[in-house]
Formats: structure tokens, sequence, C-alpha cells
């Protein structure tokens, strides 16, 4: 009996392709977009795939922010490969026009279940981190609603109810994500003092990241430290000396119903919750050289026992009246089911993973069989491919 | 059902027969009982004529052509009994392929007949429904009270109307073209009432006395738009955008004579409300009107305050726009960016005119898009064409795959 020795050529390659962001690949039928730099994507790398390299994972905290499913994917996989799709270039197309002389712009991101609202909304991030741009991302505007941790009466303004959590949580995942940016962003001065107890202030001049770990330090203080952040931030892209990103996911459920209880018992409406006021008043167009990414999902509206209603996936269906007058004009992105390209695209990513148990997975007829189940769409076909 | 036997005995590869004859249908069926009792010495008379038959039987010379379980021996002196044929003829209900001309079949109007229709249904009632199995279509009376038109059926109507034709002159082309007009003008008015027929002591039946109207809005004359949002107003749930037409349904009298006098109050009070403009109409809002305009909106708000803050700042940077700059292309450097300069400027005219068809609709996600190219041409930042597919394109059946490719799921 023989013993051969099996030269570990193939695991190398593949830990090596970890390391460096360029490397050679020997994944035979995926092709790959001409770089991984998301400001050099051209419209011909639609359909193809690019990786996201550790450092920028960490740098904007995505392997906390992630979508459950992607996250677990990210987990498994120990990469993040994405697709480059339509919705990706327009996003990446809309920032690209962000510029001192114009308003922000405001994009929502729309479409079906599934369909990849979610990633686009993160490649646009990416995106902007690479492009400089100071970023505030709310992961979860649902979760601003309808999680209920801790409440308190707003000092500054009577009626408004202050949530001290959900404040510190936007102020760290702020602090990490321009982590990069924060010696710039010490430079930048405020425009007044701000008094916030008879003991605690902070003066004229002072630099903007004192904001923040001021409220990151003092819950009490954390939404009003918040408020004050969002206001300098505007301020000083109106100036042009940074360039803003506000990325909301899920943003439709800031026009949506609360969780939270006032003292009379009764449920308060969003227009009273501090946090959320702050994030809407970035929907006015006063602030200039910046942008909105928001995302209008339907889960705000869905409920868990009622079976039989549909909920529509359209902007002015989700946001309501009220939102649509406080953001138009938008501009609408769709996200849509793959194309057969993107498909085989992400079955051969799966089948390189071996990430497809079944072996008729891999035959043809398995694989027509896969479309067929999936119609297409991004999310059945990803929990298809783990339960097969 | 009756299994057919449909296949010619002889197998013959063209199918006649050795007399030149196509195979036909035999709708003769044998009585076997009958035959049973005649053959096994049931009938004493017939016992001589039975060896007879039986020898034949054993006999070669026999024309081949006839089965021989069909061939009947020929009695004389049979009992009376015994002259019951030996076969019997199938219902017309089984004797109808699809094949065959129904309106021959069941050529005039009659009660159903199961014996002649050979659709598989019954009409009863079932105290308890998925127990009871179904049974065969005979022996159901409920099917006679119905009224069925088994003789109108597409097939039918059109050979009676080929007949009388000849007897008809075609129908007026400007009549077709013009038939809600022509309708509205001569019988502007559709009134429709029910009367119920019971088998019961009493003939009442208290749904006789609705009265429903059907009418269009073109005897009330509506001259402006004042009067037609009036109207709209007024008439609220009557009224139908789609098929323009008014409609009231009426029962709260106690007979339908006086339900009738009731529309026609309701109609008088309608086109005299409508006429009439009071004081107060004046004091309408935006939160009044029926469909929502762009000019007064907020949309048309920010669009200014967006237009003057980029043309203000690209003046003072002396930088050209990068968004907007088809609007603002058009619009010189020193003119003040108001409402009015708006509103007369084309391109946000035509923005105007697909924000309102957006809001105003029902959302779809083609509406959706719509609105995305109009705020696209508006802003200058066109859509990216994505490039054509490198795959070939695998046949999959369901056009699931025509779903992919249109994106339209």
């Amino acid at each position: 009996m023989r013993t051969h020795l099996i030269k570990p050529t193939i695991f190398l390659a593949v830990r090596n392709y970890e390391s460096t962001s360029s490397s050679f690949i020997i994944k035979r039928f995926i092709t790959r977009t001409s770089t991984d730099d998301p400001r050099r994507l051209i419209p011909s790398d639609i359909g193809k795939m690019y990786v996201v390299p550790k450092a920028t994972l960490y740098g904007l905290q995505l392997h906390k922010i992630f979508p459950q499913t992607f996250k677990q994917q990210l987990e498994m996989f120990e990469e993040c490969v994405w697709l480059c799709r339509q919705p990706t270039l327009e996003i990446m197309n809309c920032l690209k026009a962000v510029n001192t002389t114009i308003p922000s712009i405001r994009m929502v991101v729309w479409g079906k279940h599934g369909t990849g609202k979610s990633i686009s909304f993160y490649q646009g991030v990416q995106y902007a981190w690479h492009s400089k741009f100071v970023l505030l991302t709310v992961r979860n505007a649902m979760d601003l609603a309808r999680t209920v941790k801790d409440i308190q009466m707003s000092v500054y303004k009577e009626g408004r109810i202050d949530t001290p959590y959900h404040a510190q949580n936007l102020l760290t995942l702020f602090k990490h994500q321009n982590q990069l940016l924060w010696d710039e962003l010490s430079k930048l001065t405020t425009e007044r003092t701000y008094v916030w107890t008879k003991l605690e202030k902070t003066t004229e001049g002072a630099p903007l990241t004192e904001l923040v770990e001021l409220g990151l330090e003092k819950t009490t203080l954390a939404t009003d430290c918040l408020g004050a952040l969002c206001r300098e931030l505007r301020r000083h892209s109106t100036k042009g000396d940074i360039k803003l990103l506000l990325a909301v996911d899920m943003a439709n459920s800031l026009y949506g119903i609360t969780k939270i209880n006032k003292i009379t018992g009764r449920r308060a409406p969003s227009d009273e919750i501090s946090v959320i006021h702050f994030i809407r008043k970035f929907f006015t167009t006063e602030w200039y050289n910046g942008a909105c990414l928001l995302v209008a999902d339907k889960r705000e509206r869905s409920h868990f026992a009622d079976k039989f209603t549909i909920p529509l996936d359209t902007p002015h269906e989700l946001f309501g009246e009220k939102g649509i007058a406080d953001l138009d004009p938008f501009i609408p992105i769709e996200t849509k089911n793959y194309t057969e390209d993107e498909f085989e695209q992400i079955y051969e990513y799966y089948k390189e993973k071996h990430w497809l148990a079944n072996p008729k997975a891999l035959t043809e007829e398995g694989k027509i069989q896969l479309k067929y189940l999936s119609v297409y769409n991004p999310f059945e076909f990803e929990r298809l491919c783990s339960f097969n | 059902m009756y299994r057919r036997r449909c296949h010619d005995w002889h197998g013959r590869p063209d199918g006649l027969d050795h007399k030149g004859q196509k195979f036909r249908q035999i709708w003769l069926r044998p009585k076997r009982a009958m035959m049973h009792r005649y053959w096994t010495r049931w009938f004493p008379k017939a016992a001589g004529e039975f060896k007879a038959a039986k020898f034949r039987e054993k006999r070669q010379d026999l024309d081949w052509t006839m089965p021989k379980s069909f061939e009947l021996p020929k009695i004389s002196h049979i009992h009376r009994n015994t002259k019951k044929k030996m076969t019997r003829r199938l219902l017309r209900r089984y004797r109808i392929t699809p094949e065959m001309d129904w309106p021959s079949h069941w050529p005039t109007a009659k009660t159903y007949n199961a014996q002649v229709c050979p659709l598989p249904i019954r009409r009863e009632y079932q105290k308890h429904p998925g127990l009871v199995t179904p049974r065969d279509g005979f022996n159901n009376t409920e099917m006679l009270k119905i009224p069925n038109f088994l003789h109108l059926t597409p097939t039918a109507i059109k050979r009676h109307c080929e007949a009388i034709k000849e007897f008809f002159t075609p129908f007026p082309e400007s009549i077709k073209k013009q038939k809600k007009a022509f309708r509205d003008e001569y019988f502007p008015i559709t009134m429709k009432y029910s009367d119920f027929v019971h088998q019961s002591n009493s003939i009442r039946d208290c749904r006789s006395r609705t009265v429903t109207l059907i009418m269009s809005d073109v005897t009330f004359n509506l001259k402006d738009v004042r009067e037609r949002t009036k109207f709209r107003q007024l008439a609220g749930n009557r009224w139908n955008e789609q098929t323009k037409t008014l409609s009231f349904v009426v029962d709260r009298c106690y007979t339908r004579k006086q339900n009738q006098d009731y529309i026609d109050f309701l109609i008088t009070a309608l086109y005299s409300e409508t006429k009439k403009e009071a004081s107060w109409e004046k004091l309408k809002t935006r939160a009044d009107t029926l469909n929502i305009d762009f000019q007064g909106s907020s949309t048309e708000d920010r669009l200014v305050n967006i237009l003057a803050g980029i043309q203000k700042r690209s003046a003072e940077k002396e930088q050209k726009p990068v968004a907007f700059s088809p609007v603002l292309s058009e619009i010189e450097k020193d003119e003040k960016i108001t409402k009015e300069v708006l509103r007369k400027h084309p391109k946000v005219k035509q923005y105007s005119r697909a924000w309102e068809k957006y809001m105003n609709k029902t959302e779809t996600p083609e509406t959706v898009r719509q609105y995305a190219k109009s705020i696209r041409r508006l802003l200058g930042i066109p859509e990216i064409k994505v490039p054509p597919s490198t795959q070939p394109q695998v046949p999959v059946k369901n056009s699931s795959q025509q779903q992919a490719s249109s994106s339209s799921v």
C-alpha cells in the first residue's frame, strides 16, 4: 500500500487569498470584478464578485451590523465576497455626484423581500468609507422605535423622549466607523457653547470628538450630544469641510409606530422621540455636500399574526404621506431578483466553498430545480443552499 | 360510464372491413342474464332450438364476420316472455361522442333528461357533504326544476344566426363607435329590479323592493371644475370613476314604487346642489381637493429651495452645478428662482406631471420606476445600463427565466 504525499498547494492558495485583496485565485468559474476598490467599479463589472478585505470589515464594524444571515455566512466562509449588481452602481453613481454646490441627495432603496436591499446599502456604505465620507449609520431604525430599554424625558425640549441606549449605540458606531477620520473630526469645532447641566458644558470652539466622548461617557446626555453632533456635522458639511453620509436601514420605521409609552399610558408618536427627530432633520434641503441613503423595508408594516394582508414594497406605501413629503424629491433605487449571470456566479461560489451538501445540487438538473424553487430570489436561494 | 370498445376487431390497416365499410360503433349490448336463461334450458320450448344452435356452433362454415356471441338463433315458437329482445340499445346519453353534433342531439329547450345529456352532474342537498360518494345523474328531480340552456351552445347560436342572417341588415358602424354616447342619449337610465316566485304559503319576497338605477353624468351637464368636484364629492361611493357611471341602490322604503320615487328625489337633489354655489365653498383648502396638485405642494417649495440654493452656491464658488444641470442650464444666472419661474419651465412642468401621476394613482412598482425616470431626468443623473448577459440562456420551463430577465416579478 502506497502513501501519497498531497501537496497542500490548494489550501495555501486559499489562505493566501485571505491576506491579500487582489491575489491570484484558482476559482474557475467565478468572475471577479476589475478591482476590489469600490471607487473604481464600472458597469461592465455588474454580475461579478468582489471581496471586502478584513480591514474594511473591522473598520466599518460590519461583522457586527450585517443582517443575520449574511453575518452567519461571513463567519462560515471567513470572508466577505459579494456581487456587484446594478443597484450597487446606482448608489455609487449618486454618491459620486455629492458636491458642495448641491444639497443632500436622498436615495431610497426599495424592492421585494430578499432582493438585496440591505446588502446594496452596505456596499454603498463601504464605497462612502473608501471615499472619505463621514458616516453616520443607523443599523436598524425599527430598533430605535420599537425596542424600549431606558427612556427619559428630554430636558432640552418639553414633550420629547430621550433614548440613551440607542443614542449611545449610534455614537459608538459613529466612533468606530470614523476612526480614520478622527483626527480631521477633532479639528472641526462647535459653533456655540452647549450647556448640558450646571457642571457640564461644551464651549464654543471645542472639537466635535469631545461631543462624542461626552455622549459615550454620560448616558443622560447621550441623546442631546447626538443631536448636537448631527447639527454640527450638517453645518460642517455645508461649509465643505467634510462629506457626510447618513445611512439608515429600515428608514420607513422613522415614520411608523413606536412601542414607547408615555406617562399617560399612550403610545408616543415617532415625532416625539428625539433620536428619530434628529435623524429626520437630515431630510431637509438646508445642508449640502452630503447624501442620505435610506432603505424602505416592509417589516415595519407587516404583522406576524396577520397572514392575509400583503404590504407593498414601494416607497410611498411604506413611508406614508408625511415621510414622502419630507423626502421628496428623492431617487428611488430598485433591487430586483438575480439575473441569469448573477445566479450562476452565486451558485458557483457556493459550489466552490463546498456549501452545497446534497450531491444532486451539483448537477445541472439540481441547478434547474434550485432556479425553480428559489425563483431567482437571492434570500430564498441562500436559504435553499444552506439546507441543501 | 360504459367502456367503449372502439377498436376494430380484425385490425386491418385501412380500418375498413371486408365490405369496404368503416367500423361503426355498435350501440347494442347483450342482455346477458336473458341470454343465460335462454341458453341454459330455462325455456323448455326452446330446448329443441337450443340443440340446433349448439350444433351450428360446432360447424365451421359459418359466416365469420359476425361474432358468434351475437348470433341469435331463429326462434319460431317461443314463449311470450322469451320474445323479449336479447339485446338492448344504449341510451342516447352514451351514444354521443365529442366529435358528434350536439345541436342535433339537443335541438330545443327541454327539461333536463339524464338519459340524453352525458354530463356527469348532479344537483342535490347533501346533509353530510364529503361522506356520500358521488352518484350518477339519474333520478335527479332538482335538475328538472332549474332551466338548462343546453340548446343554446355557441355552435347552435351561430348556426341559428347564419340561417336567419339573410333577413337582416348589418349593424350600423356609427353606433358601434359611439356606443356610450348613443346609449347616454337614447337610453340614459338603466333601472333594475327583480321579482321572486315562491312555492310556499306566501308569495312575498322582501328583495323585490330593491331598485338599482345606473346612469351617466352627461345629463347633469357639469361645466366647470367646481361643479365636477362638487358632484363627485356629493355622490361619493355612488360614482364609479372607471366606468363613469352613477348608480343608486335603494331599498329603504316598503314598496318598489316608493323606492323609485326616492331615487328620483335623490337625482334632483344631487343636480340642484351641484349647480348651487355656496359662500363657504370658497374656504376650500388643499386638503379638500380630490387630486393632489403639484402647485402648492411641499415638494414644489423644496424644489425652489434646492434650485435657489444651488444657484447661489455655484455663483459663490464659481463652479458649474453638478446636478440639476438640465434645469439650471435653461434658467439665467441672475434670474431669481421662484415658484412662478419654475412653473413656466418645461422640464419642471414635465416633472410635475409625472409627480402628479405618481401621487394620485395607486402606487405600483411600475409607477415608481416611471417616477424614478422623471426625477433622474430632472437631476441629470442617468440610470446605469446593465451589459448584456454572457450566460447561455438555459431553457427552463414555466418561463421562470423570462421572469428573471424581465425582472418584473
